[in-house]
């Protein structure tokens, strides 16, 4: 239970931007959830630092949610382990919760209550003595304070459950599609409290669609597809990875034959299609030549080539339509 | 506390949504109009010294079917609606714990039930003192404390529904047909038992004791013990309803009227109990 001892624990934390905590803000350890015979999530093992910002990508319905609900103690796993701030979340949920301000996808806000009514019901559950209104203009919603949250638009209900999030400075924050419903305004917004956060020292777990959302802010990625983690890297890592699966194409007078063959020997080549005479060859960006030596040796004279490179989008995309077939 | 936050929640919310008001004229009518009319009709009207208890003994049957019909209105709602909606999600976030939302919701709500039904007592006791220039304030609050006591039972009883599916649909018809169970079916059953055991084509009076222990166990019927346990001998109404419901004169320990105020508090905890029971399980 949230009490006055713990809020102090936060402070500390929160004056302390220091990354000196060796305690994994998240730890997951080959977790498993299956409904049924549905499997939601396979094998996920994934660590996240203390003071991290980490962007979880995926598709809907690639088992995001259902991960953020494992994390909280919503529900169990079939298999795994998951702890989060140190501890075990089916033995601790509510210690877990008292230190994690959540914004989650399915949550709603109550109708009948006013906005600041619902912040400062989250200060008061938080065991917090912040100022309401405070709160409530970080999230740009001082004037709406009043109105009931039924009146609220769908954005508006968001900044709510955004600023309830943040009530009590939470040493950890999970953001579930926190962007839906916002404007490009309240995006960008959004970005910038969850630059403020980190700056606290708070780790931030931010799950989305877009890429987009999460490109600016976060250090890391996770990408989830199927409810299999398929990959983890930093941004930087992710750009790499895109420079890596250039696209060369081709235009040759002729294709002589065991050329398809030869260049798809090559060190560093993916594959390779045909059509006519153009001869797409996916590949590492440095093999680029030696693509192009190997038609020239074949005895085809290059007439004309292309090199293109996917976006971290395209990337994105790749990683969670291409592997789809594998299942 | 946790659970004062979520009760406190549920309160203003009631208050929004003006349950609280229309439940309160609700309950005003129903004690303030049940006296006027009970006091009307010859058979429960002015017996000199009696006119107190008969005019409460009018009431009694209409309000075991009445509170629990409302309590379960108030109740049905309470976790499957925000599971509904989504608002649990929000609630969990902020770390309540499952047991505190169980707690808080129940009791929000049974402070929701109980101020309409201590409105509607208010006013029912000005109306019994119009009418019978006496109120019998012992007799009075006796009856009100138990009604009070029926109310938060069937609030419970809802909320431990409410707690164990995600849709309000089902939870609707399943504490209906846990009403429907407890206030029709239960004494039937007992008496189907007595039939079967003894052998006995006919009612004998007095019956068993284990037969009205059975019979009390039911809330309706833990109510009306308790709801009358301060009245005297001598009204044939309550002489009559005491005959197949009582105890007689030297009643068995099990009989005696504070154990049906333990049954009825029993209602309240056993169902919390089992609601959290089922909550706690409950994957979202």
């Amino acid at each position: 239970m949230p009490g006055p001892r713990n809020t102090a624990t936060r402070r500390s934390r929160g004056a302390d931007p220091g990354h000196g905590d060796e305690t994994p803000a998240i730890d997951l350890d080959g977790v498993t959830k299956r409904y049924g015979d549905v499997t939601a999530l396979e094998r996920v093992s994934l660590t996240v630092a203390s003071g991290e910002i980490f962007g979880f990508l995926g598709p809907n319905g690639a088992g995001k949610t259902t991960l953020i609900n494992l994390l909280l103690g919503f529900s169990r796993p079939t298999a795994g382990e998951v702890c989060v701030l140190g501890l075990d979340v089916g033995e601790h949920p509510q210690r877990v919760c008292a230190r994690t301000g959540v914004l989650h996808e399915r949550g709603a806000v109550y109708d009948r209550l006013t906005g600041r009514e619902h912040v400062e019901f989250a200060v008061e559950s938080a065991g917090s003595d912040e100022d309401p209104t405070a709160l409530l203009s970080r999230v740009g919603l001082a004037e709406e304070a009043s109105r009931r949250a039924g009146e609220y638009s769908k954005g508006m209900a968001q900044r709510l459950l955004l600023g309830m999030a943040l009530a009590g400075s939470p040493d950890l924050l999970i953001l579930d599609e926190p962007s839906t419903g916002l404007d490009p305004n309240g995006a960008r917004e959004l970005r910038e409290i969850v630059r403020a956060e980190a700056d606290r020292g708070a780790t931030v777990f931010f799950s989305s669609h877009v890429l987009d959302q999460v490109e600016a802010v976060c250090d890391r990625v996770g990408i989830l597809h199927h409810g299999e983690l398929i990959a983890v890297d930093s941004i930087d890592g992710l750009r790499a990875t895109a420079e890596s699966k250039t696209t060369l194409t081709v235009e040759v007078d002729r294709l002589p034959d065991g050329v398809v063959e030869a260049v798809e020997a090559v060190q560093g080549v993916a594959g390779v299609t045909v059509n006519g005479t153009t001869a797409t060859v996916s590949c590492d960006g440095t093999a680029k030549r030696d693509v192009l030596s190997e038609f020239e040796a074949a005895g085809a004279t290059v007439e004309t080539f292309e090199t293109s490179q996917p976006s971290l989008e395209d990337l994105f995309v790749g990683y969670t339509t291409g592997t789809g077939d594998d299942r | 506390m946790s659970v004062t936050l979520v009760a406190r929640k549920e309160f203003r919310d009631a208050i929004r949504s003006r349950v609280l008001l229309g439940l309160t004229i609700l309950f005003v009518a129903f004690v303030g109009g049940g006296v006027v009319l009970t006091s009307q009709f010859p058979a429960f009207g002015a017996v000199g010294d009696s006119t107190v208890p008969s005019i409460l003994i009018g009431l009694i049957s209409p309000a075991a079917l009445f509170v629990p019909v409302i309590a379960i209105l108030i109740g049905y709602g309470a976790i499957a609606g925000e599971r509904e909606s989504g608002s649990i999600y929000t609630l969990l976030g902020l770390s309540h714990s499952r047991a505190d939302v169980v707690a808080g919701k129940i009791a929000g709500r049974s402070c929701v039930v109980a101020v309409s039904i201590l409105a509607g007592f208010a006013v029912g006791a000005v109306a019994l003192y119009a009418v019978s220039g006496t109120v019998r304030p012992v007799q009075y609050l006796v009856f009100t404390a138990a009604t009070f006591l029926l109310g938060v039972a069937y609030v419970s009883i809802a909320v431990a529904v409410s707690a164990t599916t995600g849709s309000t649909t089902r939870a609707a018809w399943g504490a209906f047909a846990t009403f429907v169970f407890l206030n029709f079916l239960w004494e039937p059953i007992g008496f189907l038992l007595y039939f079967l055991t003894s052998g006995s084509t006919t009612f004998e009076l007095p019956f068993p004791e284990w037969l009205v222990f059975f019979v009390r166990l039911s809330p309706a019927s833990a109510y009306q013990v308790v709801a009358t346990a301060a009245m005297p001998a001598g009204h044939p109404l309550l002489d009559g309803f005491r005959a197949i419901l009582g105890a007689g004169s030297d009643p068995p320990l099990f009989l005696e009227s504070w154990v049906a105020v333990g049954i009825l508090l029993l209602w309240i905890v056993l169902p919390t109990a089992a609601g959290y029971a089922q909550f706690r399980r409950t994957e979202l």
